[in-house]
């Protein structure tokens, strides 16, 4: 009984042996035959030059169709994944047909296609024998470089300089868009914390990335962080432009302000100017001015009075 | 003529009141700043060195405020010493000031410390301006530069504010919510008045 079982599962197995290398087999001859395959291949153009944009594409898509050995097909099937077809301007011969369209021959592609495809040259054949597209012609103007900065830092340190490396760049953009360009903004700089200087190596915003180049697209910038504290000086409340004319009391005022101590060696109290704030006021109906500053050193921050208003006599 | 005197504790303003006064054409005899002067008058000098020593001065022969205040804070009787040099010295200067002012309506001698030194009654009236203690704390650490400790140390050395407005004849709020000018155009209308009836 059992030995009849064991003989009819041998027969099983060598029967679907042979099956195996017969189809192994059919498909090596299949594979070895050539086939004519047709291929959509989107278009995408690259290396324009660099006064040039690409502006429409007339024909996005081309159909290659070519001849080659199953082996080839199969590998391209599975690995090579064709789908595009770049093309590189600057290797390819542009043909000016009128201002700003150009065609390129497609059998000018062929050569590429047959290193990329492994295929003969003369085995490659094209759905249209020309590719249009309009190219835009771009100007260019050297531009000022801005850093934006979201920074923090520690208490007492503040920003005392940013220096950009280069800090103008080249931008080539079509010409309505180059005049409107007034500076080229670095990406956002995020920095946490800092209580010394900073060395950065940083990208530029593109404000239109299809439109627009810079060159170079990238800068390096030096954040030097200082001390700064509080400094005061007492300044005169200067009334000599208020009509009628007036005396306050009291006569100066302490301004407070905060500055990088490099910078406070040159400064003295000449350099601000406090005045009551007198527009839209009857000075016969008030008994208090309130005091503003009108003029201080560009390099002070958080200025502050003490005190904020004064008591005044008109003078007769 | 009238004789003012206006005093008020450290910090409480008494100077700017004077401001608001010379303004109204009334002259005003500074008695600190005048005292300060007088360490420079040779005669003083000779005595203050007597004194205290050849430290109160600086090399360049100007007085060391900060020895002499010291000095004068820490000990009752170097106060009374002090005061025995500069008193008769300042009034002689006050008096001479007194002259060249004999015309003005009436006249302000402004001090800090009057009552302490009882000369109250060398005036005809006393305008006292008052200030909230923490208020003229803060103005004086601003002002002077000095410590907390060091005002409250001066600040002991002078009456309280009540005794002292009991004693005057007006008293000017200066806290920062009250105007100063309103009230001194009233002290100074109520003095220009007393003047016409005296005449």
């Amino acid at each position: 009984m059992n030995v009849e079982r064991l003989k009819r599962r041998k027969d099983h197995i060598i029967f679907l042996i042979c099956l195996f290398m017969a189809a192994l087999s059919w498909l090596l001859i299949k594979l070895s035959d050539d086939y004519s395959v047709t291929y959509p291949l989107k278009i995408e153009y690259s290396d324009l030059p660099e006064n040039k944009i690409l502006k429409t594409v007339n024909d996005s898509v081309l159909n290659v169709s070519f001849k080659s050995d199953g082996y080839n097909l199969l590998d391209l099937y599975l690995y090579r994944k064709l789908r595009f077809l770049k093309i590189n301007l600057s290797k390819v011969k542009m043909v000016k047909i009128r201002d700003g369209k150009y065609e390129i021959f497609t059998r000018n592609l062929a050569k590429l296609l047959s290193r990329q495809l492994n295929v003969n040259e003369s085995d490659i054949s094209f759905s249209v024998p020309k590719l249009q597209f309009q190219v835009e012609n771009l100007y260019s103007k050297v531009i000022p470089v801005k850093a934006k900065l979201n920074l923090t830092f520690k208490s007492q340190f503040a920003l005392y300089k940013s220096i950009i490396t280069p800090s103008k760049v080249r931008v080539f953009a079509p010409k309505n868009v180059l005049d409107s360009l007034k500076y080229v903004y670095t990406k956002l700089i995020t920095l946490n914390e800092l209580g010394k200087d900073e060395k950065i190596k940083v990208g530029l915003l593109s404000p239109g990335k299809e439109i627009i180049r810079i060159k170079p697209n990238n800068v390096n910038i030096v954040l030097e962080v200082r001390k700064y504290t509080e400094f005061s000086f007492k300044v005169p409340v200067n009334v000599s432009k208020v009509k009628p004319q007036i005396r306050t009391f009291p006569s100066s005022v302490t301004v407070y302000f905060n500055m990088f101590l490099e910078d406070y060696k040159n400064l003295s109290p000449k350099d601000f100017k406090v005045v009551p704030d007198v527009k839209n006021i009857n000075l016969g109906k008030v008994n208090m001015l309130n005091l503003k500053v009108v003029k201080h050193p560009a390099n002070v921050s958080n200025i502050r009075l003490d005190p904020v208003s004064v008591e005044f006599i008109i003078l007769n | 003529m009238i004789k003012v005197a206006i005093t008020g504790n450290i910090g409480s303003g008494k100077t700017m009141v004077c401001r608001i006064f010379e303004t109204l054409f009334i002259p005003v005899f500074y008695a600190d700043k005048e005292a300060k002067d007088l360490y420079d008058n040779p005669k003083v000098k000779e005595k203050v060195i007597m004194a205290f020593g050849d430290d109160v001065y600086n090399k360049n022969g100007k007085i060391n405020k900060a020895v002499l205040a010291s000095i004068v804070f820490s000990e009752k009787s170097a106060l009374k010493k002090i005061n025995e040099i500069i008193h008769p010295a300042l009034f002689n200067k006050y008096n001479n000031w007194l002259k060249k002012h004999q015309n003005s309506i009436y006249t302000i001698h402004e001090a800090a410390v009057l009552f302490e030194n009882h000369f109250e009654n060398y005036f005809d009236f006393i305008i006292y301006v008052y200030a909230p203690q923490k208020l003229r704390l803060e103005r004086v650490i601003k002002r002077d530069n000095i410590s907390k400790e060091e005002v409250l140390k001066r600040m002991n050395h002078q009456w309280a504010d009540d005794i002292k407005s009991k004693m005057s004849d007006f008293v000017i709020v200066n806290d920062e919510k009250s105007f100063l000018i309103p009230q001194v155009l009233k002290i100074h209308q109520n003095l220009l008045i007393k003047k016409e009836r005296n005449e």
